[in-house]
């Protein structure tokens, strides 16, 4: 059967950052069953369509830009794919780029990842000089729970950049993907000695 | 942002109070005559996979002038951040407080959602006694299987739906609208609701004899029923939830009312006749919820998917039609026998399911006193061959504290247990024992409730000798079935016990982790009422607390069958037109 892979990013946003990854596949996967596109399903006991997503998404975090990887039974016109299957979703979860995949052995393969974290902090003047002292420092090694399990991490490899904006009190932060290891968005605030709180947090993921 | 989101973020399973699935319907309040919120006092997941909730939801937002809302029973930290935040509890569809609205429908299916029902009252600042509330609260209205007896709740809710509600919710909003229009008191309106077949107002009985104050009060309410199924409303648009749900999967009720006389089954009384939607309609149903809600799984809804009369046929052809599509098909209440095997294989045309029967009872003997008609070699060699098709696992369910049970009994259930180990090598079986519960409206409801000591003795002696093998054993908790005995065959003295042990803190006692039986037990000394009154065997010429509801079956009839049980002898299934035990229900055919 011939095979036919499209690769796809979307946003997800408002009330839907409550979901959790697991319910919020089940939903988006029902929404293409209703689209009717020919989408290819796994063999076996238990079929499903074909369809594998990016690092997910944690409850409680918006996100810009999140990628999955559609595979159907016939070519149709990128557009159609996301005019479609965007009817069937609400607004807090729109496809917005699609584009056919000619080499089908390119996994999805997140190199660096965005946030924006909306927080409350009452002094900004510690937050520079602790953002100061990260700087000085060759390594800043934070523990971190991955599942059961408690690792420790040095943030200064995952870091690239971070910028507060004072007026806002937002931060602004490129982190890295390490051989698939990546910081979660809550974790950049490790590097501040009274961590802020955060009102919200919003993430983009980027090839 | 406010004080609901920043509430949301600290709780878990924030995903239950956001409302936003597919289908859902958002209407404007200003361009509605009637607002109603309908409430489901448990938690998210187990009212989403209500059918009856889904129905009414439907069938009140269908009409231009009603808007129907939805809200589920808080969580204990979500119910803790709204006592501190003091917001009152809202809808989901548009987070307004249910003080707003003109009606509260609860939708009630279990004794142990009880609590929850006045909890909800609270949290909306809404006063939880029916005789405190002014002209302007909204109406408080419950209907669902568990108000068949409705004494327990009757202090707190202003009116009783008893029945199918399909037909009658147009009867029931026109008039409300036109006694709104023309601007009467509560008791106007009530002297008309009363003359709609169902409705049971408990406010104009009196409080123990449960005669009528008013002339115009009926003495006895009669089962509302729906006659024509094939034509009874039905939603094509159901919600598809965002967050997980118990059944996740589209639900078609293709029968209603079952003809099989399982004397222990509540549902088996008050859902008679049998009636049934044709296979063309339902083949219609299922394309169009498929259409709109891509789920992966119908379940095809009925108390015994044998007895559906055109089964077959039905499986035959929706596998025709939707196996490309990759939708799979589900029959819960199998029988277990041959017939029921061929059915499970030709489900499995997309996906591979588990099998479970409930057989309910362990010997012959048993399985007669309850009606259930299963011999134990027929069942026997149904387990051989399911094993041999290739289903590893089954599930079986029984029951403990069955009427006339005895230790012997228990023994032979373990007997076969291990007769079905040996003869199958290899099989999985995973065992679940529930304990009888007598629930009125059946010929049981004059049973006593087992007695702790012995439910446990029985339990040890099945665990001790199943220790070893291949099973997994699930016990229903004794305190929650005991809880569920007490109510179902309750009267108006146990809403003290109930509002006691809610003020005390109880929630949510339908989840083993969160009943505290400490509590009622301190509810039921409080308010010196003996639980005991509640649990044994009731004389048959006593008056029962729901005498005055009329199911359609016949008391006279539950006392026919009960004695058919003692002197051990079957009833054979009812056939509309070829075999009839009058059991007094009126067919429509």
């Amino acid at each position: 059967m011939n095979k036919y892979v499209y690769r796809l990013c979307y946003y997800k946003k408002g009330n839907l950052k409550y979901i959790s990854f697991r319910d919020f596949t089940k939903f988006i996967i029902r929404a293409l069953i209703r689209t009717q596109i020919p989408v290819l399903y796994s063999q076996g006991f238990n079929p499903m369509p074909l369809i594998s997503f990016s690092i997910p998404v944690p409850i409680g975090v918006e996100s810009k830009r999140e990628w999955l990887d559609l595979t159907l039974k016939e070519k149709l016109p990128e557009d159609f794919i996301m005019k479609e299957w965007n009817k069937q979703l609400t607004s807090d979860v729109q496809f917005y780029e699609c584009y056919f995949l000619k080499n089908l052995k390119n996994s999805i393969d997140v190199k660096y990842i965005k946030y924006e974290l909306e927080i409350f902090h009452q002094s900004s003047n510690l937050l520079f000089e602790d953002l100061n002292i990260f700087y000085s420092k060759d390594s800043f090694n934070i523990l971190v729970r991955r599942g059961e399990k408690i690792k420790e991490l040095n943030l200064k490899e995952y870091l690239l950049e971070l910028r507060i904006e004072e007026e806002k009190f937002n931060i602004n932060a490129l982190t890295k993907v390490v051989d698939g290891s990546l910081i979660r968005g809550e974790e950049i605030l490790e590097i501040f000695s009274y961590r802020p709180l955060i009102i919200n947090q919003v993430r983009e993921l980027l090839l | 942002m406010n004080k609901i989101d920043e509430i949301l973020r600290e709780i878990r399973n924030p995903g239950r109070y956001i409302g936003e699935e597919f289908n859902v319907i958002k209407k404007d309040w200003n361009e509605v005559k009637l607002h109603v919120a309908l409430a489901f006092p448990d938690l998210y997941e187990i009212g989403m996979s209500n059918l009856g909730f889904h129905i009414v939801y439907h069938l009140l937002n269908k009409r231009e002038d009603t808007l129907c809302e939805r809200v589920f029973a808080p969580d204990l930290d979500m119910e803790r951040l709204l006592r501190y935040y003091k917001i009152p509890i809202f809808t989901l569809e548009s987070r307004l407080p249910l003080f707003k609205f003109d009606w509260i429908g609860f939708s009630i299916s279990y004794e142990l959602n009880y609590s929850e029902v006045l909890n909800i009252l609270d949290l909306a600042g809404i006063p939880i006694f029916s005789n405190q509330r002014k002209d302007a609260d909204p109406i408080i209205i419950a209907g669902g299987p568990s108000v068949l007896n409705p004494e327990p709740l009757a202090p707190f809710i202003d009116v009783f739906f008893i029945g199918e509600v399909e037909e009658a919710i147009d009867e029931l909003v026109d008039t409300y609208l036109d006694w709104k229009e023309n601007k009467g008191s509560k008791i106007d309106l009530y002297k008309r609701w009363v003359k709609i077949e169902g409705i049971y107002i408990p406010n104009l009985y009196e409080d123990i004899s449960l005669k009528p104050k008013y002339s115009w009060a009926p003495e006895k309410i009669n089962r509302r029923i729906v006659k024509d199924l094939n034509e009874a409303y039905f939603p094509i648009k159901p919600l598809v939830p965002l967050h997980s749900i118990v059944h996740d999967r589209g639900i078609i009720e293709i029968m209603r009312g079952c003809q099989r006389n399982c004397r222990f089954c509540f549902a088996g009384y008050i859902y008679r006749p049998k009636r049934i939607r044709t296979p063309e309609k339902i083949k219609e149903l299922v394309k169009e919820i498929f259409r709109n809600t891509g789920y992966e799984e119908i379940s095809l809804l009925s108390l015994s998917s044998n007895d559906y009369p055109y089964i077959e046929y039905l499986i035959q052809e929706l596998n025709k039609e939707f196996s490309e599509k990759y939708l799979s098909f589900s029959l819960p209440s199998l029988r277990a026998d041959k017939f029921s095997l061929e059915l499970s294989e030709k489900l499995q045309s997309v996906r591979r399911a588990g099998l479970t029967f409930a057989i309910e009872a362990g010997t012959e003997r048993l399985r007669k006193i309850i009606n259930k008609g299963l011999k134990t070699e027929d069942f026997l060699n149904t387990i051989k061959n399911a094993y041999e098709m290739g289903w590893k696992k089954i599930k079986l369910y029984f029951m403990l504290g069955l009427p006339t049970e005895e230790d012997k009994d228990i023994e032979e259930l373990v007997e076969l247990i291990l007769k079905i180990k040996n003869q199958n090598k290899g099989i999985f079986l995973h065992l679940g024992f529930s304990i009888f519960i007598p629930k009125p409206h059946t010929p049981f409801q004059w049973e006593r409730f087992e007695a702790r000591e012995i439910i446990e003795k029985r339990k040890e002696y099945i665990l001790r000798r199943l220790r070893k093998g291949p099973f997994i054993i699930d016990f229903h908790n004794y305190d929650m079935s005991l809880l569920e005995a007490i109510f179902s065959r309750g009267d108006r003295k146990l809403s003290k016990v109930l509002y006691s042990a809610w003020k005390k803190g109880s929630r949510l006692e339908g989840w083993k982790d969160y009943l505290n039986f400490f509590i009622w037990e301190e509810a039921f000394k409080e308010c010196k009422i003996h639980p005991e009154e509640y649990l044994k065997e009731k004389d048959l010429d006593s008056i029962l607390p729901w005498d005055h509801i009329l199911t359609g079956v016949s008391k006279e009839f539950l006392k026919r069958e009960r004695e058919k049980a003692y002197r051990e002898e079957e009833t054979p299934p009812c056939e509309w037109n070829r075999y009839c035990e009058f059991c007094g229900i009126v067919h429509y055919e």
